[in-house]
């Protein structure tokens, strides 16, 4: 069994079974979306301690808080449906933790929502597909961009190179596009077809970045909206996507913001 | 009121992006554009590094909280990757938490922690096109000022600060804010006027209102204020009641790994004890306290509010704290169960209760760290460092009854009166901590790594006359030690000589020494206390351009009726009371803490803390 496995079980054992498991989905926005995985942990664990909220620690000589992410998000990369499982060591009420927590947490970190979970599967494993939305640039605009797009749903092979830190391979990327869809960025008309919620705060505030790239990055901007997997098996990286895009345009596409909509786990 | 753009190729392509993206919790974020007064509090190093000092923590929450006419931003140098991307697009330095650049602020602030930094100041002003001397600056520029613990000698950035303020800042800053406000409101357009406006205020130095003479030798004849509405000396400020004293409620909790990443508690300011090379143990001068009551107050607050899993009692001999055993039992009962661990630095365990030492963090992960600065109890006498072999070998032993096996040993060589002996006694230290170890059949997992810097002498300090050991000799006797020590147990580390030696020049500089400091900034220097861009030929270049002997500031002894550059500044502590001292110092002659009885230095003037128990 796996460690956050167990660390899940032991929540709802301590107590006397009084413990429980809340899975939220959250923002991660604007300013905070440079902060790595494990630093957002931390900026988690001391929100929570701020909060007051009751979470539970795992056993042991460094008792560690149960919180337990999805899959790490690339850096820069903002999202409004990251996903976090947290061990309670008493029964809460969901609406109060949410609000305790969005009090103590960044601005630009939010919860959205949370329901409780049953201790039986973990995050990470849960994740299997997703969306992103990428702004984009490159000679031809859209139209360039529509026709890569085109090519690459009509062919058997996706080639993206997968860098780690001393090889670079080759990759067929097709069977993780799911769908693709490319249109003119204009601002903030197009924020619905983005973002999920851009009444939110801290959504509007990733909108309003995106707004703002219109007249001070050069060209014309796209949006590409891409369906993929997403999650422990076969993870479409955008940055993977995105050298696959140069090499089927033939040409150089500048990628200038990356936004992450959707999550679905199981 | 304009805001600068970042897009995200630049952030990704530079390391740790998170350093220029702010949102921190605690962060104070006010609608810009409605206030009177802007404030950039600048920091020269890099966020990691900025982010841990407590001054800014405090000070930043200050004029935020007890001003809403004052809005206070936070700047830090960018690293070298960022600013090359930011000078290749046009970006110019900016505030991290509207992305304002600096130069549309009322007043950029610098704070001045170690001699080091003083080029990444010259390159923020140029990175936030200010102009860099104050004389160039006009009507619509920011104002310039500086604070911090190398501000008690200013003069080698008298060119390019408009004005500095000497000593703690807690009143001083908003008074100055206040001034700035009046001066704003009353529609004049003369910068000069504001800083005669500024002058009055205790404790403010503004470098423009003096006239400095040298004589033939070089050395300075005279610091004369140009006329007598402008204070002929400026003493420092300090603040007498610690207990009612502005403590921020909430602190800024970083998003990103830093340096100090807890709650820093500050037990008390000043130091009691007058080892003689260290100029914190006077410039703070005199020893007061925070009541036990005040700290747990703050450290419970601040725990609360920041959601920090340590707190860390600071301050320059923590076992000098009247309260200590109290406090830390108090604290430890309190914080154990929300799982807050407690670091208590620079502790002597020999002093303090066993079932104590225990619970404190520090204490059970980091093995032990000792500064007996000298080897040998002659130097130990010559620096008035009160560590005897006795309490030495007592407070190994604890360590060995505790099962540590890390010992660090701090020291120093280069110090007046030292010699080789001395030196050989460091080693022999080293030795004997491996030797009691092995009386107790302990000593095969022991590692002791000696740390040795080499001995800069400062201004307020009784070496404040001194010549600095020349680079040759410090050279030589590290070099004894490294030949002395074989590689084994003992493991050594050492600060670079150059950098000993640039630091002597900017501690102890006069006026004329910002001429080396621009010149070294417009071949490229900065960050210069990082190994990686420390770019000794560029200084030399620049050393040899400006016509100045750097040992004229370094090797040369002054003599006691020599007026220093730093004399315009009054700190409390008397020079008659320095020279005392080193005349002690060469006479080998302990002298008592402040606990134990007074010795007059002069910071009774100040008429508070430990001085009015006597």
């Amino acid at each position: 069994m796996s460690t956050d496995k167990k660390q899940v079980i032991n929540t709802i054992q301590d107590n006397g079974g009084l413990g429980c498991v809340i899975r939220y989905r959250f923002v991660k926005g604007e300013t905070v979306r440079y902060i790595s995985h494990l630093d957002m942990l931390h900026t988690f664990e001391r929100a929570v301690r701020r909060a007051h909220i009751p979470i539970s620690y795992s056993r042991g000589y460094n008792p560690h808080p149960s919180l337990i992410f999805g899959m790490a998000l690339s850096l820069g990369v903002s999202s409004e449906c990251e996903a976090m499982d947290m061990g309670l060591a008493e029964k809460c009420e969901i609406d109060v933790t949410l609000d305790k927590a969005n009090k103590a947490l960044p601005m630009d970190l939010q919860l959205l929502d949370g329901q409780f979970t049953p201790p039986k599967n973990s995050i990470m494993a849960a994740v299997y597909a997703g969306t992103y939305a990428l702004l984009v640039e490159t000679e031809g605009g859209t139209a360039k961009i529509a026709e890569a797009i085109n090519k690459m749903m009509a062919s058997e092979e996706v080639i993206a190179i997968k860098k780690s830190k001393d090889s670079s391979k080759e990759v067929n990327i097709k069977h993780m596009i799911k769908g693709l869809e490319a249109w003119d960025y204009t601002g903030h008309d197009c924020d619905t077809r983005i973002f999920k919620k851009p009444e939110h705060p801290a959504v509007a505030a990733i909108a309003d970045a995106w707004a703002m790239t219109l007249d001070r990055e050069a060209g014309k901007l796209t949006v590409i909206k891409l369906d993929c997997t997403m999650g422990c098996k076969d993870n479409l990286r955008p940055d993977m996507f995105m050298n696959a895009l140069s090499t089927v345009c033939g040409q150089d596409v500048r990628c200038i913001k990356i936004h992450k909509s959707e999550m679905h786990y199981n | 009121m304009s805001t600068v753009y970042l897009s995200d190729e630049i952030l990704n392509s530079v390391n740790k992006p998170a350093r220029y993206t702010g949102g921190e919790i605690g962060a104070v974020y006010k609608k810009p554009g409605t206030y009177d007064v802007r404030f950039a509090f600048c920091f020269p190093d890099n966020y990691d590094v900025g982010m841990s000092c407590l001054g800014l923590r405090i000070l930043y929450h200050l004029m935020n909280e007890q001003r809403d006419y004052c809005y206070c931003e936070r700047c830090f140098a960018p690293w070298p990757d960022m600013e090359e991307k930011m000078r290749a697009n046009n970006i110019p330095l900016f505030s991290i938490e509207t992305r304002t650049p600096i130069n549309e602020f009322d007043l950029v602030g610098f704070t001045l922690q170690f001699e080091m930094s003083f080029t990444n100041i010259l390159n923020m002003l140029d990175m936030s096109n200010i102009p860099m001397f104050t004389k160039d600056r006009k009507y619509g520029d920011p104002f310039v000022c500086a604070g911090g613990p190398c501000a008690m000698n200013p003069e080698p950035l008298a060119d390019f600060v408009d004005f500095f303020l000497i000593g703690e800042g807690e009143e001083m800053n908003l008074e100055m804010l206040d001034v700035y406000r009046e001066w704003k409101h009353s529609g004049s357009t003369d910068r000069q006027e504001f800083l005669r406006m500024v002058s009055k205020i205790p404790g403010v130095y503004v470098p423009s209102l003096y006239d400095v003479t040298y004589n033939d030798d070089g050395t300075v004849n005279a610091i004369t204020p140009v006329d007598d509405t402008v204070p002929a000396k400026v003493r420092k400020r300090i603040i007498n009641d610690l207990d009612n004293v502005y403590f921020p409620k909430d602190i800024i909790v970083p998003l990103t790994e830093v340096i100090h990443d807890r709650i820093m508690l500050e037990l008390f300011r000043g130091c009691i004890r007058g080892c003689r090379f260290c100029q914190a143990g006077f410039i703070y001068r005199p020893f007061r306290e925070k009541h036990a009551d005040t700290l747990v107050d703050n450290a419970l607050t601040l725990e609360c509010n920041s959601g920090y899993e340590e707190i860390s009692l600071t301050s320059l001999s923590t076992s000098d704290y009247r309260e200590l055993e109290p406090l830390t039992r108090q604290l430890v009962d309190l914080l154990a169960p929300k799982k807050v661990s407690l670091s208590v630095p620079s502790l002597r365990v020999d002093e303090f209760p066993d079932d104590l030492l225990d619970r404190i963090e520090s204490v059970r992960k980091s093995g032990l760290t000792i500064a007996p600065e000298a080897g040998t109890q002659r130097m130990r006498d010559v620096i008035n460092k009160g560590v005897t072999m006795e309490d030495f070998d007592k407070t190994i032993n604890i360590a060995i009854d505790k099962g540590r096996d890390r010992v660090k040993l701090y020291f120093m060589i280069g110090l007046p009166t030292e010699t080789m002996e001395d030196v050989e006694g460091i080693a022999q230290m080293a030795e004997h901590v491996v030797d009691l170890f092995k009386a107790k059949n302990r000593a095969k997992r022991l590692t002791v790594s000696l740390g040795i810097s080499s001995f800069v002498p400062k201004p307020f300090t009784p070496f404040q006359w001194e010549a600095q050991d020349s680079a040759v000799s410090l050279k030589e006797k590290q070099d004894y030690l490294k030949k002395r020590l074989p590689r084994g147990k003992i493991t050594l580390s050492w600060n670079d000589t150059p950098t000993s030696v640039l630091e002597a020049v900017f501690a102890r500089g006069d006026r004329r020494t910002g001429d080396i400091l621009y010149r070294a900034w417009q071949k490229g220097c900065k960050f210069d206390s990082w190994h990686e861009w420390l770019n000794l030929e560029a200084w030399f270049q620049a050393i040899e351009e400006s016509g100045l002997d750097p040992k004229f500031y370094t090797e040369r002894a002054r003599s006691t009726d020599e007026v220093l550059p730093w004399s315009v500044i009054d700190v409390g502590v008397t020079e008659a009371f320095l020279a005392r001292e080193r005349d002690r110092a060469y006479k080998g002659l302990i002298t008592k803490n402040c606990k134990q009885a007074c010795n007059m230095c002069g910071a009774k003037c100040f008429d508070g803390g430990i001085c009015n128990e006597h």
